[in-house]
């Protein structure tokens, strides 16, 4: 290969290639996820808080709640309460996001695993 | 391209570009991988709005591309869009490293989120990686943007009020300043707005140096056009944040001048930046 001396400057090199694939792929990834899901099923938070764990001693219980968003929309300042006889213990989420799910500790003076009662007292759309 | 198209000395030459990119990314997106908003938005937005954000966000990075490149060697709108997405590849990187070692993306979130938040934050990390060659390589060597015609110089203004809204625009502040402000302030505002990016842009920016402009034509042509374009972006920008959902018009109003002031900075800098 005697004459070739201008051509490297005019290509941009592999690596460049490669990046620029790199980032066509995962841009036209992120678009496809995001749009599949603004032509999927819209609706509300979903919110469902159940027993996870109980820790603690006689006097001072810690109650593990999972709270699962299983809507398609997501709930901020979620407020979770949980009635265990004549006590009540509630905690707020920040957030909780379309399908996922987040923990919160309730504490109770009484055994939680006998007849505790979760339910969300309610949230708003962020 | 055949194989004999690999020259070891312009790889690692790109390489050094591309670690560059890597510093610039970081550098300009940090204040947004630190602000608790944006991890909120990536999953609460709508979906549709980030992918418009998404779509939108590719020719303005394109343009910049093409005004400052990320490599010594890049000529014309096709190399600019493979820097475009190398810079996007950059953003997308950086953000999932950070995000991830800042415990913000969880690996047992659902993967939605993280895509989401990676994704939000990928574009101003972009714009930092094309960027880095301008800010980070001590002054070697000059983009096209000295050649750049009046509308390229709008662009540019619209390239630098965004970047400096998108640092501000997901926080909650600019609402609550919006919310604290009589109209007289938001009055006031606009005028300091208007006064430092006249300044600005006459001292150090568009039609200073090398313009025989007077000052009111450069007030016209610049400083006016040039905050009307940021009340545009300010209007966009809030608007792909949800920062204009449920807000009544005057409110709205009051949250566009708050943002257009970084935005008129950076708008008038655009020129010190780019």
């Amino acid at each position: 290969m005697p004459s070739k001396k201008p051509a490297p400057d005019m290509k941009p090199p592999v690596l460049e290639w490669i990046m620029g694939g790199l980032g066509l792929l995962l841009t036209l990834g992120v678009l496809a996820v995001m749009l599949h899901e603004a032509m999927g099923p819209g609706g509300p938070p979903v919110i469902e808080p159940s027993l996870q764990a109980v820790s603690g001693a006689p006097g001072h219980w810690r109650a593990e709640v999972e709270v699962r968003n299983t809507g398609h929309a997501t709930a901020a300042a979620v407020e979770i309460e949980g009635v265990l006889g004549d006590e009540t213990a509630s905690a707020t989420i920040d957030y909780v996001p379309a399908g996922g799910e987040e923990t919160v500790t309730l504490g109770f003076q009484s055994d939680p695993r006998a007849g505790l009662q979760l339910h969300a007292r309610g949230w708003t759309e962020p | 391209m055949s194989p004999a198209a690999v020259h070891p000395r312009r790889e690692t030459a790109y390489a050094r570009d591309l670690g560059r990119a890597f510093g610039g990314a970081i550098l300009f997106s940090l204040p947004l991988l630190m602000t608790m908003e944006m991890w909120w938005f990536g999953f609460s937005l709508h979906p549709g709005r980030l992918a418009l954000f998404l779509i939108v966000a590719a020719p303005l990075l394109v343009g910049l591309a093409y005004y400052a490149g990320f490599s010594h060697q890049h000529h014309g709108v096709a190399h600019a869009v493979l820097d475009t997405f190398v810079a996007l590849a950059v953003g997308y990187l950086t953000a999932a490293l950070l995000l991830t070692v800042m415990a913000i993306v969880q690996p047992d979130a659902p993967l939605r989120h993280s895509i989401g938040q990676i994704a939000l934050q990928a574009v101003p990390g972009a714009m930092g990686a094309l960027l880095a060659r301008r800010q980070l390589s001590a002054g070697r060597g000059d983009g096209d943007e000295t050649e750049a015609r009046y509308p390229g110089e709008l662009f540019l203004m619209v390239a630098g009020g965004l970047f400096l809204a998108l640092n501000v625009a997901p926080t909650e502040e600019m609402i609550l300043i919006a919310y604290r402000m009589t109209p007289w302030h938001a009055i006031a505002l606009i005028f300091v707005s208007l006064a430092v990016m006249h300044a600005i842009v006459y001292r150090a920016g568009f039609a200073g140096e090398h313009r025989q402009e007077s000052a009111l034509t450069a007030f016209v042509h610049y400083t006016l056009a040039g905050y009307g374009l940021v009340l545009l972006v300010s209007v966009c920008t809030l608007w792909v944040f949800g920062r204009t959902d449920s807000h009544g018009f005057v409110e709205i109003v009051d949250a566009v001048v708050v943002l257009a002031f970084p935005g008129s900075l950076g708008a008038a800098a655009a020129r010190l930046l780019v």
